[in-house]
């Protein structure tokens, strides 16, 4: 199946684009490629295509000018590329249509993974979430608690106990900061004296399990001074 | 509970210390009053005797009474015993004896009714005047005791005997008569000493009186004459003593009750302090004016104002009116001359009368020859009644205000209140008034208050001046005479007009000061930053030339900044364009570094790809770093701040970094307090800080050392410090939070020499401080911030 997936690859810079399809195409994909945005908008026309990564700043039309074209008469998901490293920046990404905001310079590994995590809703759970009754969806994430279940990208996330208990407390408060000792107390179920260090331990271990990059999390978040918290999408 | 008794305490202090001070001030004024006059102290004496008969008093009437007596019987002129200097006519030759007789009588027919003193008096064995039977000359002394008389008087034509309750008194004690007042050494004034002896018609005379000992009302009702009539005089005198008695002793208790309860307020003084400073916030409240006001009035409607202070009074107005008085002296007048002669000089001018035939009219022949003295009196006639007659004029007036307590303690109250009190807790009570609102009307900066100060002294000063100017203008008219219009107008008008520059001048002194404050305004704005402000002033300012400089001061200044902020903004516009393009030939090499160490390699090109990925990644890290330091620099770094608890943020810190930590080799030693330490910060700047500060600390230690990690709260600041023993030598006096400076200069791999850098920064940004600090090899990184409040 992922033969037959197309990917256009936009980026000003010839090189980049080349070592984009180079990764993309080791990965089995096929590789479009376009240099501007004018050419971005003729090759988005393609039927097969089913992911967009597009640089911002372009000559002729800029990444995100044709990120709205291609909105307008299809819906793909788009990943935009960008040297622009700030909050500021990302949140107008996000805004103008992009599914996901990759800043440059970036790791072969993790931007394949993106572009896999991408595919994968778009092609197995349609690009309406339509989850079935009961099920918390955050962005990439899935919880069932009926089962205690997690799946990111639709792919169940094998858990330990513990880690399924931090999960089960963080994706039934979405957005909500809890301190260490709060998820001591209600996972573990007894006080603890220094509970931060283990607590964060099995962070971590989350972390590796359903974030794309682990070092820069998405989604299980630590907010210092304060506690950790399952970002809300 | 305890409130209401330190309430009570308040209140209880305050009454005390008002009913206290007021009884002794009651008490001080009665007794001042008394003690400070003879015939009062005499009075007070008496009335203390034993046996009222013993009295000065007494002895005073007995003597009068008998000397009456005697007279009744000689066919001597009583009158002349109440009429003193009144001319004898017996000198004139002419036989009054039978006029006398008459006057006798009537006096008989007076005092025969008044039984507290029975009486008889015989000439030559004939009893002429008897208000008693029961009297005889030689009777026996305690024969009348038993009816309620118990003194017994007896004079046999030359000597007078004394009995008192049948004792034989002491009456002429040395044989000589010396007049002493006071009342222990007082005599009877009777004849019979050696230099006191009776005439030939006295002697002629025996005269026998008791006296009744506590005499009563008798009243005779001649209704056929003169009505009812009473001649009670022992009975008042009786009546008298008791009531100063009674006075003395209601006095000495009301006192010593003032005493008592002052000492209650002596206990109770600092709870009465509270309540003096409420009432004091409450007048604080008040208008100066008012109060001043309030207290004049007070003054001048409860102090009972002396008939004299009349008179003085008129002294000084008549002090502008040409005055007349008779003598040779004018400066010798006494109160009440000035005021008569200005009358009839008035009269006798309204009735065209000239002063020569008024005296004669008046029977003032040349005899008596009395010029007409023009006197000038003045302020200073005034001053010489009071000097002269300044003691006595303060006893008369102390006398007057014991007679007027009411009033004296509502002025006295008054006066603590208004004035003592106010004085005493506001400060500068002038300052909450009228003329204080006007006089800083529109100037509210300390240097312009003080320069409508020292104006309105000087102007107060110069309407004294001008006062006294116009008290001499007038009082040099008052001449006879007088000077004449013209003078006046000479000297009037230029006063009006010295007066009209000085408002003139003022006014343009409170336009200097308005415009003053303005300039002063303008500086502290430009000071604060406020550079965009135009100082405008009223038109053809004095200050007009400051104002221009401190406008073209504001001017540069503002260009100045504004250059300075569109440099700052360019160079971090142009370090960000510059990390943007870095950035995509850095992601060239980061892509192919990774494709190609997938590809299979050769061991030395291998390890080469991998040091080429390494390097790669670092650039990566010291083109975000760059970015973030100059952005932070130019303070454009955005930053989100909340409550945060500083102790668990060095935790997490802590438990995030555990790995790198245990791969270090060295050992972590951390002192965090248990508790919440609450400060406002931005989470993600935060954690980037002491990343920074305890990765430093992991890179830079001498192996094998100890790294520690402090959290103290000390006052309302918090500080985390990071003290390390560095590996290499620390240069001491280097600034290391300045960009690219290093501990160890040859080391080429470590960081991007950033680090403290964008630690410091972040810690700014977000309000606290970091602080670095060296001493030996021991290098130090503290963190403070406030203590946010809960």
């Amino acid at each position: 199946m992922n033969e037959q997936e197309t990917i256009l690859v936009v980026d000003d810079d010839r090189e980049i684009v080349g070592a984009i399809a180079a990764a993309l195409e080791k990965e089995g994909y096929r590789v479009l490629r376009a240099y501007d945005g004018m050419e971005a908008l003729d090759k988005a026309l393609n039927p097969d295509l089913r992911l967009i990564l597009m640089d911002v700043m372009m000559p002729k039309l800029d990444g995100l000018s044709a990120v709205l074209r291609v909105r307008e008469r299809r819906n793909l998901p788009v990943i935009v590329l960008s040297a622009k490293s700030e909050e500021s920046d990302k949140v107008l990404g996000l805004s103008m249509g992009a599914d996901d905001y990759v800043t440059k310079p970036f790791s072969m590994g993790e931007l394949t993974a993106r572009v896999r995590s991408q595919l994968r809703r778009y092609t197995s759970l349609g690009d309406v979430n339509t989850a079935p009754a009961g099920m918390i969806v955050n962005g990439r994430l899935a919880y069932d608690p009926s089962n205690r279940e997690l799946t990111a990208d639709g792919e169940p996330v094998r858990l330990t106990n513990i880690e399924t208990g931090i999960v089960d407390l963080l994706m039934r408060n979405l957005g909500r900061v809890f301190p260490a000792e709060e998820i001591y107390r209600r996972v573990w179920g007894e006080e603890a004296w220094s509970s931060e260090g283990t607590v964060m331990v099995h962070i971590r271990r989350i972390r590796e399990k359903i974030e794309l990059n682990p070092r820069e999390p998405d989604y299980l978040k630590v907010v210092w001074g304060i506690g950790y918290k399952m970002e809300k999408k | 509970m305890d409130t209401k008794w330190k309430k009570s305490k308040a209140v209880l202090g305050f009454l005390a210390f008002l009913l206290g001070v007021s009884l002794l001030l009651e008490g001080a004024l009665y007794f001042g009053t008394v003690m400070t006059s003879s015939n009062s102290r005499a009075w007070v004496y008496d009335s203390f005797k034993s046996d009222w008969r013993r009295t000065r008093e007494f002895k005073n009437f007995a003597s009068n009474r008998l000397e009456q007596l005697i007279m009744m019987g000689a066919g001597g002129n009583t009158y002349r015993t109440f009429v003193n200097g009144y001319p004898d006519y017996a000198q004139t030759g002419v036989d009054y004896s039978k006029l006398y007789e008459a006057q006798n009588q009537a006096l008989h027919k007076q005092i025969q009714e008044d039984k507290n003193v029975l009486y008889r008096v015989e000439k030559e064995g004939k009893v002429l005047y008897s208000n008693s039977d029961s009297l005889s000359p030689d009777m026996d002394p305690s024969a009348l005791i038993s009816e309620g008389y118990g003194f017994l008087l007896q004079f046999d034509g030359e000597k007078v005997r004394a009995w008192l309750d049948g004792e034989e008194l002491n009456i002429y004690g040395s044989g000589y008569y010396h007049f002493d007042e006071r009342e222990d050494s007082y005599q009877w004034y009777v004849p019979g000493y050696k230099n006191f002896t009776v005439d030939e018609a006295g002697s002629k005379v025996k005269v026998t009186m008791t006296v009744m000992n506590s005499p009563q009302i008798f009243i005779k009702g001649n209704y056929g004459s003169t009505g009812s009539d009473q001649y009670n005089t022992l009975y008042y005198i009786k009546q008298g003593l008791d009531q100063w008695r009674e006075r003395i002793i209601q006095e000495t208790v009301r006192t010593g009750v003032g005493a008592g309860v002052f000492l209650v307020y002596v206990l109770l003084r600092k709870d009465k302090k509270r309540t003096d400073m409420a009432l004091a916030r409450g007048t604080g409240k008040v208008w100066f004016e008012v109060k001043v006001l309030a207290a004049l009035l007070l003054v001048f409607f409860c102090l009972p104002r002396p008939e004299y202070l009349g008179e003085i009074w008129q002294e000084l107005t008549y002090a502008y009116a040409p005055t007349y008085s008779y003598g040779e002296s004018s400066a010798a007048a006494v109160p009440g001359d000035l005021y008569i002669n200005g009358d009839i000089m008035t009269e006798l001018e309204q009735n065209g009368i000239s002063y020569e035939e008024w005296l004669t009219e008046n029977g003032f022949d040349d005899s008596y020859n009395i010029p007409l003295v023009e006197q000038t009196a003045s302020i200073g006639t005034a001053v010489t009644i009071l000097s002269e007659n300044g003691g006595w004029l303060f006893r008369e007036y102390l006398r007057e205000l014991a007679d007027h307590i009411p009033g004296l303690l509502a002025v006295f109250w008054g006066l603590y209140l208004l004035i003592f009190n106010d004085w005493r807790y506001n400060k500068r009570p002038w300052r909450r008034g009228v003329i204080a609102m006007l006089a800083a009307w529109g100037l509210d900066r300390p240097v312009q208050k003080r320069l409508s100060r020292v104006c309105g002294v000087t102007a107060m000063t110069l309407l004294l001046l001008g006062a006294v100017n116009m008290n001499l203008l007038v009082y040099a008219s008052s001449y006879r005479g007088g000077v004449p219009l013209e003078t006046v107008w000479v000297i009037v008008t230029p006063a009006a007009l010295l007066m009209l520059v000085c408002a003139v001048l003022i006014w343009r002194l409170h336009r200097l000061w308005t415009d003053f404050g303005a300039v002063a305004d303008q500086a502290a704005a430009v000071r604060a930053g406020e550079l965009e402000r135009e100082l405008a002033l009223q038109k053809n300012s004095d200050l007009s030339g400051l104002a221009d400089d401190l406008n073209h001061i504001r001017q540069g200044l503002h260009q100045a900044v504004e250059e300075r902020t569109r440099s700052e903004r360019m160079k971090v516009e142009l370090v960000t364009n510059v990390s943007h393009d870095l950035k995509t030939p850095l992601t060239s090499i980061i892509s192919y570094t990774e494709l190609l160490s997938q590809e299979p390699l050769e061991p030395p090109a291998s390890e080469y790809v991998q040091i080429m990925g390494e390097k790669a990644q670092r650039l990566k890290a010291m083109v975000q770093d760059v970015f973030e330091v100059s952005k932070a620099a130019s303070g454009q770094l955005p930053v989100k701040l909340e409550r945060l608890d500083y102790a668990r943020l060095l935790r997490q810190t802590l438990a995030d970094m555990g790995q790198a930590i245990d791969n270090s080799g060295l050992t972590l030693r951390a002192a965090i307090p248990e508790g919440e330490v609450p400060i406002t910060a931005d989470s993600d700047r935060m954690y980037r800080v002491f990343q920074n500060l305890i990765g430093n600390a992991l890179k830079y230690s001498l192996p094998g050392s100890r790294v520690y990690l402090n959290l103290a709260v000390e006052g309302r600041q918090a500080s985390a410090s990071v003290r390390n023993t560095s590996a290499a030598e620390l240069k001491p006096g280097a600034d290391y939070t300045a960009r690219f400076v290093r501990g160890d200069e040859s080391r080429t791999d470590g960081g991007s020499g950033l680090g403290l850098s964008i630690a410091e920064s972040f810690t700014r940004a977000c309000g606290g401080s970091l602080t670095i600090s060296t001493e030996a090899d021991l290098f130090t990184a503290v963190v403070t911030f406030p203590v946010t409040e809960p």
